[in-house]
């Protein structure tokens, strides 16, 4: 993680990686504000399904996205392992629910390719690009897309 | 050259300017209402402050700020001189240029790239219109004046030089030095302009910071030269001794001279000739002062001299008082490039007075203390001292919150005053005169709600100026004055904020209302028929209906009235209309003071919590499970309550919503599980005590094979208490059931994300005390959500239906539903009741074989059923009783019962006979129990029989025998009545309706009637009616009886005719008011 300045040239970008599901997930960590474990969060009735719930982050009331409900995969068995990475957007927190967070790693932009029209099922338009890591392939969200009011 | 570099002078400016134009504004409007009785205060106020303004934006280099404001001197000049009469013409110049000024103000930065040669050319239009043809090119030619070392220092057209030494004025040019004349004199310079005012007129001032020289020159060397040019009636010598300045720095100005030279050339920039073309400077300033030198001075404001005054002290200053400080170099001044950074908004500064300020400083020292004793506290452990401490704790956070709430509070008249612009505008468009009112202006409102509601605001004044308000000819014809009224106001009313909207004009047409709805569809004949006049009139806040014949661009457009319901119900504000045909509208506005702390009762569904803004909230009403059956029922798909009389729709909150899976919490392992039934507990297995869980299992399987038999809907089976809370939803009520009430809380509003916008239940979230979050319910939003307003429109014609099964029932009765002796339930007629209260039984004394009781520093005489009766005796082992008091005979007694069970509205069916006896007045029905209803005159009589003699009608003082017509249709009130009004000595006649009630009228000579209301063929209102219309009885008193006394009861009884409107049981009233009517006679 700690790397040097040189590093941050054009073509680097640092990304937060998480679990969703099966499916690594990587978000820019300019985005990211905090990453939360052990909230209680308040569900939210006859909100979208997508909302899991808002939280009480310091005095604010955050909203908090279920990626798994957003990418129509099956709810998590365990809950109370899922962490809460906390993204700033338009002046707004919002919480995004995850199962795990991995690790935060540089990805040189020559790893990072379009994405494809559909991911492990998932709609395509939730991406931004995809990352080869030396094992696997991350995701790379797409916050506005995600975070969509979609109305 | 660009603006003064500095953010906090511009802002300062800019706040100072607002508050100027907004004055100027209403000064403006009270000028043009004065007409030619120029009011000398008002124009000499708005001519300072524009004059403050240009000052202020000359000092700042707003070039083209100062010239417009300079432009509007000039015309006001004339109006403060009585040259011109103020027209409303005039006045919507000078408004116009108001305006501009208020929106380069706001845009400082920019305001130098705006156009405004029109608003110059139509304010210089105005000015010249006034002059001879011989004045006009005076205004164009500008002359310059200075003094023999600087020919040019000010520049002023000539018609202001004329102006100026009209009336024998000696012009004057004065030079200060700010640093030896005035600084180290211990001076100001804005003292020094004051004293120059009271003493003449200052025409221009300006500072040359040009010849400030830099910082390396000699201290003792710098000057800032400061020149005033100066109109006053004294003679040089004596200017000199009066202002005690060397005349060597006095330089009269000969102003013949000065204009026969500058008519010579003729509007050019032409010099005295007394002085030479290129005079030399003075030796100590830098000589670059004059024509356009944009590199040099541009840094020349931002180095300010060290000594001299900052320049952020004097444009502070300068706006309140009457400055004129304006330097020299703004003259020069390029437009500047709008800057980034001073886009200023005003809404985001707040003025606070200081005391404010020093009190929230008191109450955080406060904090400060409570903190660390909370930390000695804690840290040694002392329990007493940490709840010591929370008291205080809890006490200056309260005073804290107010005083920070407090800072966010505005008058309302922030926002009314604007309404004097647009009602003045509106009125000239629409060719009607309007005489504006308004009252209340210092009703503070919090910010955000000041800000919220101008817009809906604006849309009923123009609504009622452009509807309601007639053109002066059909004012007339309706024999009004021709100006309209139009009154504002507001003021407070159970924490509240009202707000009214009245005037004198056509009011709503209902019948046009009525067409046009049906056109639209929107409701048939019937629902129309059957809506009052209330009801009607809200109708114009359907959305897209308008009853204007023509659009006008005012309004008429059906747009508008509905957002105006939408966003003032959004902020928790109710709307009410009043109209009459004819002769005007009133709308009313209720407000909450705050929108962002509001206290809420916290409830809990399905073990969450949610928050309910008290203002929403009516009544709290617990049915219990006994009891839902019978007051619970179902209109079509729709749940109601019967609650006094009216039916409610009422919805689960679990339902509003769409909680699928219920839930309960387990009392043994105190863990939420999934509930398999909706209730558990059987409530019909007795309301009190708990329970063993074998004990519930078996009555569930009852219950559950009760369900099964019967095969009905789990709803109605009475599973358990619900409780219901009475909401206020705009103009309709509702109940909604919720689990369980918890806790009374003031919470904080906290706005949900933008995901859930589309949520309509939920006004918001707020953080809790544990820090979870609660979400606040929106109590319209539920309704909407639940399409409630249609089911109240359903259970309406409900009620309509079942009062007309109901007209010839029994009339219900307002009970109070107690226990006595064990297991004995009595009932006592609630509107005899003036107070019920809990005692301890120890606190009982026995004097002389009567119990009483210490009581609001007397005694109060206590009375028991069972010693009159043969009840069943009260449970003394009781630890406290309940005591109901009520009047008799002059004073409160009170009667003890062991519990207090319900209040509740039944319709009697008294059985008057099977258990009648002393003290019981008979017995009824209630929660499929035999209730005795006890009489509280006879249990005090059967002990006291001396308080309860009834004052015959003897005592009284009559002689002759009075015929009094008892109209009822319940025999056992029937009897009561009767009996008691004989016993008091009167005849008595009976009837059972209206109907009956007028044969015996004609057929006897009757002197008092005392009737029901309820009643068949002719209920009470329209026998009475009948009586009044009746010349031979419109003198005859009539007093009305009933069981429930409600005020628009009442108001419905004294419209018709009746008299006195009294409580059915409440003997001592009626047989008082009998004497009263009698003894006098006529009505």
């Amino acid at each position: 993680m700690q790397q040097s300045a040189g590093k941050t040239s054009q073509n680097t970008r640092e990304l937060a990686i998480f679990q969703v599901g099966e499916m690594p997930c990587g978000l820019d960590t300019s985005w990211v504000r905090e990453i939360i474990k052990n909230t209680q969060i308040t569900k939210v009735h006859l909100a979208p399904d997508y909302v899991r719930g808002v939280i009480n982050l310091r005095g604010e009331i955050a909203t908090v996205i279920d990626l798994r409900k957003k990418f129509s995969l099956a709810p998590c068995e365990d809950d109370g392992k899922m962490e809460i990475v906390v993204v700033r957007r338009s002046s707004e927190n919002i919480g995004i629910l995850v199962d795990q967070v991995r690790d935060v790693v540089w990805a040189d932009g020559k790893n990072i390719t379009p994405p494809p029209s559909n991911i492990s099922g998932v709609t395509g338009v939730f991406f931004e690009g995809i990352y080869k890591m030396e094992r696997e392939l991350v995701a790379i969200l797409n916050i506005d897309e995600l975070l969509k009011t979609g109305d | 050259m660009p603006l003064i570099d500095d953010d906090e002078t511009l802002l300062a400016f800019v706040e100072e300017s607002k508050e100027h134009l907004d004055g100027i504004e209403a000064d403006l409007l009270a000028i043009e209402e004065a007409g030619a009785n120029i009011d000398a205060d008002i124009v000499n106020k708005v001519f300072r402050a524009v004059h403050s303004l240009k000052g202020g934006a000359g000092f700042l280099g707003l070039d083209k700020v100062k010239e417009l404001a300079h432009a509007s001197e000039n015309l006001m000049n004339l109006i403060r001189n009585g040259e011109l009469v103020p027209t409303p013409s005039i006045v919507s110049t000078l408004l116009d240029a108001t305006d501009l000024l208020g929106k380069m103000i706001s845009n400082a930065a920019a305001s130098n790239d705006v156009d405004i040669s029109a608003h110059i050319t139509a304010l210089q239009k105005a000015v010249s219109a006034n002059l001879n043809d011989e004045e006009k090119p005076t205004l164009e030619n500008t002359v310059a004046l200075g003094t023999a070392d600087q020919p040019d220092i000010f520049s002023i057209s000539e018609f202001e030089l004329n102006a100026a030494t009209k009336g024998g004025n000696n012009l004057f040019i004065l030079e200060y030095d700010l640093i030896a004349d005035i600084e180290q004199q211990g001076k100001t310079p804005l003292a020094v302009i004051r004293e120059l005012q009271q003493t003449g007129q200052l025409i221009d001032s300006r500072v040359d910071i040009a010849s400030v020289g830099d910082l390396t020159a000699d201290i003792a060397t710098m000057r800032i030269p400061f020149f005033a040019l100066f109109a006053t009636i004294m003679e040089l010598d004596l200017l000199t001794g009066f202002l005690g300045i060397d005349s060597a720095k006095v330089h009269a100005v000969n102003t013949v001279e000065v204009l026969s030279c500058a008519k010579q050339g003729k509007g050019e920039q032409a010099a005295p000739p007394t002085q030479p073309e290129q005079a030399p400077s003075t030796a100590q300033s830098t000589p670059i002062q004059s024509g356009p030198a944009p590199k040099q001075p541009a840094d020349a404001p931002s180095t300010p001299p060290p000594d001299a005054l900052s320049t952020g002290e004097i444009s502070g200053q300068m706006t309140h008082e009457e400055s004129t400080a304006k330097p020299a170099t703004g003259k020069a001044a390029p437009p500047s490039a709008p800057k980034e950074g001073l886009q200023l908004k005003a809404e985001t500064n707040l003025r606070v007075s200081v005391k404010i300020l020093d009190n929230l400083m008191t109450l955080a020292g406060e904090l400060v203390l409570t903190r660390n004793q909370l930390v000695q506290a804690v840290a040694s452990r002392n329990q007493q001292g940490v709840d010591n401490v929370s008291q205080r704790l809890n006490l200056v956070t309260s005073e804290l919150q107010e005083a920070i709430m407090s800072t966010r509070m505005q008058p309302i008249g922030n926002i009314f005053n604007k309404f004097k612009r647009v009602v003045r505008d509106l009125s000239r468009d629409l060719g009607k005169e309007v005489n504006l009112i308004i009252e209340g202006e210092e009703v503070e409102l919090d910010k955000t709600i000041i800000e919220a509601i101008g817009d809906p605001l604006t849309h009923l004044v123009r609504n009622s100026v452009d509807h309601g308000i007639e053109v002066p000819a059909i004012c007339l014809q309706n024999n009004k004055p021709p100006t309209g009224l139009l009154r504002l106001s507001a003021f407070h009313e159970g924490g509240q904020v009202i707000i009214e909207i009245e005037d004198d004009g056509a009011g709503i047409n209902t019948d046009k209302l009525k067409v046009k709805v049906l056109e639209m569809g929107l409701y048939d004949r019937v629902q129309l028929e059957s809506m009052s006049a209330k009801e009607l009139n809200k109708l114009i806040f359907t959305p897209g209906l308008s009853t204007a014949k023509v659009v006008t661009d005012v309004s008429g457009r059906g747009v508008g009235m509905d957002v105006v319901h939408t966003n003032l119900s959004k902020l928790g504000g109710v709307i009410d209309i009043a109209s009459s045909l004819g002769l005007g509208t009133t709308i009313t506005i209720k407000l909450p003071l705050t929108l962002a702390i509001i206290p809420s009762l916290i409830v809990t569904c399905q073990q969450e919590r949610f928050a309910i803004p008290q203002v929403n909230l009516v009544e709290l009403v617990r049915v219990p499970a006994g009891q839902v059956k019978e007051r619970i029922e179902k209109i079509g798909d729709a749940l109601v309550i019967r609650l006094r009389g009216e039916l409610l729709p009422l919805v689960h909150l679990r339902e509003a919503l769409g909680i699928k899976n219920p839930v309960y919490l387990d009392p043994a392992s105190r863990e939420i599980k999934d509930e398999r039934r909706v209730n558990l507990s059987d409530p019909r297995g007795g309301e009190k005590g708990g329970s063993t869980p074998a004990a519930d299992e078996t009555t569930l399987q009852q219950a559950e094979f009760i369900e099964k038999r019967q095969g009905g809907d789990r709803r109605v089976n009475p599973m358990s208490a619900y409780n219901i809370l009475v909401l206020a939803s705009g103009d309709f009520h509702y109940g909604l059931i919720v689990d369980q009430l918890l806790d009374s809380e003031e919470i904080v509003v906290k706005p949900l994300g933008s995901h859930l916008r589309n949520c309509k239940c939920y006004a918001g979230a707020t953080i809790q005390g544990d820090g979870r979050v609660a979400l606040i319910l929106d109590v319209v939003g539920i309704s909407a959500q639940m399409k409630l307003n249609m089911v109240a429109d359903k259970v309406k014609a409900q009620m309509l239906q079942i009062k007309d099964e109901k007209a010839g029932m029994e009339d219900s009765q307002s009970l109070l539903i107690v226990m006595n002796g064990p297991g004995e339930q009595m009932a006592i007629p609630l509107g005899l009741v003036s107070r019920i209260e809990r005692i301890k039984n120890a606190d009982i004394t026995v004097t002389a074989g009567r119990r009483n009781i210490q009581y609001r520093g007397g005694s109060l005489a206590l009375f028991g059923v069972e010693e009159v009766a043969s009840v069943g005796m009260r449970e003394q082992s009781a630890e406290a009783c309940y005591v109901v008091v009520f009047p008799m005979a002059g004073r409160e007694v009170g009667i003890t019962v062991s519990e207090i069970v319900d209040i509740l509205d039944a319709k009697l069916k008294i059985d008057d006979v099977t258990h009648k006896q002393p003290g019981i007045l008979g017995s009824m029905i209630i929660f499929d129990r035999i209730t005795l209803l006890v009489d509280l005159y006879g249990v005090v009589a059967g002990i006291m029989p001396e308080w309860a003699l009834i004052k015959s009608q003897a005592d009284a003082g009559e002689d002759k025998k009075f015929n009094i017509l008892i109209v009822e249709d319940s025999r056992f009130f029937m009897n009561q009545i009767e009996n008691f009004v004989v016993e008091a000595g009167y005849k008595a006649f009976t009837a059972e309706d209206g109907v009956e009630a007028l044969q015996v009228l004609n057929e006897e000579q009757i002197h008092l009637v005392l009737t029901d209301i309820e009643m068949p063929n002719m209920d009470g209102l329209e026998l009475t009616r009948n009586i009044r219309r009746d010349s031979r009885w419109s003198s005859l008193p009539v007093i009305a009886v009933t069981s429930v006394a409600g005020e628009a009861a009442e108001q419905n009884g004294r419209q018709a005719g009746v008299d006195e409107y009294l409580i059915k049981l409440d003997r001592e009233q009626i047989i008082e008011k009998i004497h009263f009517y009698l003894k006098n006679k006529q009505r």
